[in-house]
């Protein structure tokens, strides 16, 4: 394996040059995406402290550009691992698509 | 019978020559301009009448550089003839005014490739000025109104280019951005083992392409040439990897009904889904025969080991879904499969 960094590495890097990582913020912009996609799951690990969350939001296509931009946008505060996972649900027309976020505390 | 682009566009996409300007690093064909060979009108003619009769209704041609095969005009025009929609993919270096002129009402789409930020591009291109003179060249087009788009080669360490990419798309007028993971194939293999994207890098590509269509909307189509696994394990028809038992009453149907996309390879050969795949599965050599008669001889004699080679990457596309990474390359998947032993 080569030893340059991922695409996916440096573009994180970017986006999150500046900020300092608060799990709460991760936590509002999901509270905000909550109140216009559904929740399908919602995961918690690391008890006590909440080193990771994992959620799963049904949003349609034309929505998922904007979520993702708000959770990145909010989470800018973060300097922590995002990672965002998304499950298209059409091909070659996309549908609907299912977005998992992630957030670990404490990483890199 | 749905195949991976669906059901719209059943696609023979010619590679008549490997003559090319440039001599790309990543190029699943290993094309340069030391190649001089290329198939004959007479046999493309024959071949693409054929092709429709089995259904194929669309026709992309690349290459090598297909402004570099002489034959290019003649054939999208026997294409068009035939109700067939074209396409042209180039490196776009040699789209001046005389040759777009000639395009304008023979294409439609103009597929350019476009492998991230200047210098990426011109690495990438080993030319030092290829995006450059690739960019000069999009005003005749523009003033020509033909449809073009990018394509742009998403490598294990490119992702972070692709918003620049969809802003110059954007900027140059370009309809749409296509991210394509490398193929190690071809000169590919040697040059840039282990930079094709993995499924990680997938599904991270997949988030970044969703931000751009939604920053650009109406502006740029962005499509994403990966797999999804719950699509695909819902849907096994999409990868041919549903059950079939009758081969005898499908052996009646036209090709495309079996499988949507073909390539004709320089050499004559015509293989299923992608350049380079198993001569094993190939529906035939031209230069030893008819497309139509390959073709009735392939529904009856390869169709069905085509099917268990899809089926068996399908099983295996499954058993690796325990990793729960949203995205494959299937393509990729399956022209290593093809490779193997038959067992």
């Amino acid at each position: 394996m080569s030893k340059e960094a991922r695409g996916s590495e440096k573009l994180w890097d970017r986006i999150f040059e500046h900020d300092q990582p608060t799990h709460a913020r991760l936590g509002e912009a999901v509270a905000a995406a909550r109140e216009n996609y559904k929740i399908l799951r919602w995961w918690k690990y690391g008890q006590p402290a909440i080193d990771r969350v994992r959620t799963t939001i049904d949003v349609a296509t034309a929505d998922s550009g904007s979520l993702i931009q708000d959770i990145l946008h909010s989470a800018g505060a973060n300097k922590a691992a995002i990672i965002l996972e998304a499950f298209p649900y059409g091909v070659p027309q996309l549908e609907r698509v299912q977005v998992d976020v992630t957030f670990q505390r404490n990483v890199g | 019978m749905s195949g991976p682009i669906g059901d719209d566009y059943r696609v023979l996409q010619i590679h008549p020559t490997l003559r090319c300007n440039l001599k790309c690093p990543h190029c699943y064909s290993s094309s340069s301009p030391q190649e001089a060979g290329e198939l004959s009108l007479d046999l493309l003619r024959q071949t693409l009448s054929e092709a429709s009769a089995e259904g194929y209704n669309a026709v992309g041609v690349s290459g090598g550089e297909p402004l570099m095969f002489r034959s290019l005009n003649a054939v999208l025009d026997h294409a068009r003839s035939l109700g067939m929609v074209t396409t042209v993919t180039t490196n776009g270096l040699l789209l001046d005014k005389k040759r777009v002129n000639e395009l304008r009402d023979r294409v439609d789409l103009i597929a350019i490739s476009l492998d991230g930020t200047e210098a990426s591009h011109n690495r990438m291109r080993a030319h030092p000025r290829a995006f450059e003179l690739m960019t000069n060249r999009l005003g005749a087009i523009r003033e020509a109104h033909i449809k073009f788009g990018f394509i742009f080669t998403l490598t294990m360490h490119n992702l972070h280019e692709l918003e620049e990419v969809a802003s110059f798309a954007v900027e140059q007028g370009a309809s749409s951005l296509q991210v394509h993971p490398l193929e190690e194939v071809g000169r590919a293999q040697s040059m840039l083992a282990n930079s094709s994207p993995d499924d990680l890098e997938l599904a991270y590509g997949f988030v970044e392409c969703a931000r751009l269509k939604e920053k650009h909307a109406g502006e740029l189509k962005i499509q994403f040439d990966a797999t999804d696994r719950d699509l695909v394990r819902e849907s096994p028809c999409r990868v041919y990897a549903d059950e079939i038992t009758n081969f005898d009453e499908l052996a009646q149907l036209p090709l495309s009904d079996l499988v949507s996309v073909l390539v004709l390879q320089e050499n004559g050969l015509v293989v299923p889904l992608q350049y380079g795949f198993s001569r094993a599965y190939a529906i035939g050599d031209l230069t030893q025969g008819s497309f139509r008669d390959h073709a009735a001889r392939w529904k009856r004699e390869t169709y069905p080991s085509f099917r268990l080679l899809c089926r068996n990457v399908f099983d295996r596309m499954i058993e690796q879904d325990k990793l729960e990474l949203p995205f494959t390359n299937w393509y990729s998947l399956i022209m290593q499969s093809s490779c193997l032993p038959l067992r």
